[in-house]
């Protein structure tokens, strides 16, 4: 098999493995709480180049030298020659075709980690403990790049997923006349025996199941997400890790031209002013730009009609109390006039990034090409976390008069909002404008945020 | 007390032409490194730089960051660190910094006696005034901005992770470290002013004092209930502090920005008079371990 022509499909896209596919080289780890040990090997299979021999040296070295500490269950398959070689190491199973009968390698058996080589394989999969294989969806390959995954399949150039099927024993084998359902985890079954493809129509890939139930007090993760069709995670070229720069936690780059930025220019930037100094009655709202880094970052605040507390703070007219100085609104609360908007509340992420919600935002990998953001009525907003599971355009936020809006973009993992009666995550339909309140749990894909504000109070 | 020498000459990884020697701890989770710098600097031989990583910076980002710091570069503050090269290598952007001596008032390399970190907090109030006579507000300034050297103290470069990002984030898992420090009023939208980064220098002023936080116990763990924290509690001043440095921290802190010290430079003057207190003989910022200059 060539690896480089073969179709990799991850399977339990809502697991806690990474499955990472580079050149020459597969690898599956299982849960890693931390990623480093994942980005180890995934810097290991990055960067690797000769045979698969030297590449499974450079693990055995991660795994000495991490001698002690418990690394994660992992798998690798990587080529060399017209040879696959393998490696697992602790719960992690592969099972391989191969003509002298199925090869069954277990990490946990050999204790620290087992390897072997396979010459003439059409298929195999490779399962961890939390995963299990079932119906092998026709349309999922992952090119390159790492997604989200527990257990995976590859299949030979000419070897479609109808040709194969996951057994119960959780092994690529023969596809039965129907299709089967979601077998058990692997551990709990033997293998099942393997046989030569058989030719049939390629079965249709299952929609995903519903976002799993919730289990307070902390919500579950929405949505299971779809991997290696167009969503999958770039790969960053650096990666925490223990690459050759071990002690580091960083690898070197590899050699060739890189930019120097001419930090004192002949002709230095142009000098902003100084700063304003605040003044008794520049209050936090109303404070203009800051120069200098500000200035470009300062969207102009569009006009809305509002009302003003007794010390002349603009506010929703809906508030009770004034969201600068908590003056009671009461008297206010029949004078309408126009005013700056302030900012409507914060998008706290779960990483910890937090958004002012200052303009309408579209949220996504890359949202940089999305109408409204040409047109300079939105702004971009990639999130620093931002995983498989978030499409490229995923998600708006618009800002409606004083309210906030949250709009699916017809995402493929979709966007949620966590219903606290109901406990449970409701998934919003496209297209459709669910107006966010104070304390609102929002997921979008497997990035959560919670929708704070004191305007509305 | 002394700082650690020259690390060895065995570099362990290389980016564009500078070998990294080890990884530094400034006390947040940026990527840094002590680096050997290439003989195209024109540094003496044998002298480190502080190597500073951007990892998947792109060419967006490239032409941002090379913006702002030239920017910064152009600010001739001796209180401002200074910047020796900066570029980008693959998706990765670097920048290269004098090593510093002592580490960063958050994360010290030796023991740390209160009279002079409070100098260091005076002598980045000065480095913020420079910035903001410029028309530039900091705002990232935390413990881990303020950086040690033999002669006091240098602010540290800007909030360049967020720039990279192309703004958005006020905060972020990376700047967490930092999140007790902000103004939430910048968490809320407003732009980052004067008055935002006296804010932020009266916290590091408390942390200098007292090595506590005004968010004291915000959860490592768990980054929005820190960021809700910070923007629902109100900030917590140690008991130990002494009544003038109460009054100046409780000044800087102030919900109005009006009410706060009206420059950093006027706070600077101010922050002298507790460094002087702190100093031996000195009456100390703060009661309970100040006192005649003791080390944190």
């Amino acid at each position: 098999m060539r690896l480089d022509r073969a179709r990799v499909v991850p399977l339990q896209p809502v697991g806690t493995g990474r499955l990472g596919r580079f050149e020459g080289a597969i690898c599956l780890v299982g849960d890693d709480p931390t990623r480093v040990a994942t980005a180890a090997l995934f810097d290991a299979c990055r960067n690797h180049q000769g045979d698969g021999a030297s590449l499974i040296q450079k693990v055995a070295g991660i795994l000495t030298r991490a001698a002690g500490a418990t690394l994660p269950p992992f798998a690798i398959v990587a080529q060399d020659g017209e040879a696959l070689l393998l490696a697992v190491h602790g719960s992690v199973t592969i099972l391989a075709e191969q003509p002298g009968g199925p090869l069954r390698l277990g990490g946990g058996e050999a204790g620290t980690w087992a390897s072997s080589r396979v010459v003439d394989t059409a298929y195999l999969s490779a399962v961890t403990a939390e995963g299990q294989l079932g119906l092998v969806p026709s349309l999922v390959d992952l090119h390159r790049g790492v997604a989200v995954a527990d257990s995976f399949v590859v299949l030979a150039e000419g070897v479609s997923p109808g040709d194969v099927q996951a057994s119960e024993g959780g092994v690529a084998a023969p596809a039965p006349r129907t299709p089967a359902a979601p077998s058990s985890p692997l551990p709990s079954s033997p293998p099942g025996p393997l046989a030569a493809p058989a030719p049939r129509p390629a079965p249709t890939a299952s929609p995903p199941p519903p976002p799993p139930p919730a289990s307070p007090p902390a919500p579950p993760m929405p949505q299971p997400f779809a991997a290696g069709q167009g969503e999958a995670e770039a790969v960053p070229a650096v990666a925490a890790g223990t690459g050759s720069g071990a002690s580091l936690g960083f690898a070197s780059l590899p050699g060739g031209a890189f930019k120097i930025v001419e930090l004192r220019p002949p002709t230095p930037p142009p000098q902003a002013p100084p700063l304003p100094v605040a003044q008794p009655e520049h209050l936090t709202s109303s404070a203009g730009p800051a120069a200098g880094v500000a200035h470009d970052e300062t969207p102009a605040r569009l006009k809305v009609r509002g009302v003003h507390c007794g010390r002349g703070h603009f506010n929703d007219p809906r508030a009770r109390f004034c969201a600068v100085c908590g003056l009671a609104m009461f008297q206010n609360s029949v004078v309408l006039s126009e005013g700056e908007r302030p900012p409507l509340g914060v998008l706290l992420l779960s990483n910890g990034e937090s958004y002012p919600l200052t303009t309408n935002l579209v949220i996504g990998r890359e949202p940089f090409h999305h109408g409204q953001v040409l047109d300079g009525s939105a702004e971009a907003l990639v999130p620093t976390s931002k995983g498989p599971s978030l499409s490229r355009v995923h998600a708006q936020i618009r800002l409606e008069g004083w309210d906030v809006h949250l709009v699916d973009e017809g995402s493929t993992n979709g966007s949620y909002v966590w219903d606290e009666a109901r406990r449970q995550w409701i998934r919003l339909v496209a297209q459709q404008p669910y107006v966010l309140r104070p304390g609102d749990q929002i997921a979008l894909g497997e990035l959560t945020a919670t929708f704070e504000t004191s305007l509305q109070q | 007390m002394t700082a650690a020498g020259p690390p060895g000459p065995t570099p362990l990884a290389v980016v564009a032409d500078y070998q990294l020697l080890e990884p530094v701890n400034d006390g947040t989770t940026a990527r840094l490194f002590r680096a050997q710098p290439p003989p195209r600097l024109g540094l003496a031989p044998g002298r480190t730089v502080i190597l500073k990583l951007l990892e998947g910076t792109g060419d967006r980002a490239f032409s941002r960051l090379s913006r702002l710091l030239q920017t910064f570069a152009a600010v001739d503050n001796a209180y401002l660190v200074t910047l020796l090269d900066a570029g980008q290598h693959e998706d990765v952007f670097f920048y290269t910094t004098p090593d510093w001596t002592w580490g960063t008032l958050a994360r010290p390399r030796a023991e740390l006696a209160v009279a002079r970190a409070v100098a260091a907090v005076a002598d980045v109030c000065r480095a913020a005034h420079g910035l903001h006579e410029a028309g530039i507000a900091h705002r990232d300034i935390s413990p881990s901005a303020v950086l040690l050297h033999d002669a006091g103290a240098w602010l540290g470069e800007l909030d360049l992770a967020r720039a990279a990002m192309g703004g958005g984030s006020v905060t972020s898992m990376a700047a967490l470290h930092s999140v007790g420090y902000v103004d939430p009023a910048c968490i809320r939208g407003d732009a980052p002013s004067r008055a935002s980064d006296v804010y932020s220098l009266g916290a590091t002023l408390h942390f200098a004092l007292t090595t506590t936080s005004i968010h004291p116990n915000l959860p490592a763990d768990d980054p929005v209930m820190a960021v809700r924290r910070v923007l629902r509690d109100a900030p917590h001043l140690s008991a130990s502090l002494d009544d003038l440095a109460a009054e100046i921290i409780s000044a800087c802190l102030h919900p109005d920005p009006s009410a706060r010290p009206a420059t950093a430079a006027e706070l600077a003057s101010l922050v002298d008079e507790l460094a002087r207190r702190a100093g031996p003989g000195g009456s100390g910022g703060s009661g309970a371990d100040a006192s005649a200059g003791g080390p944190r």
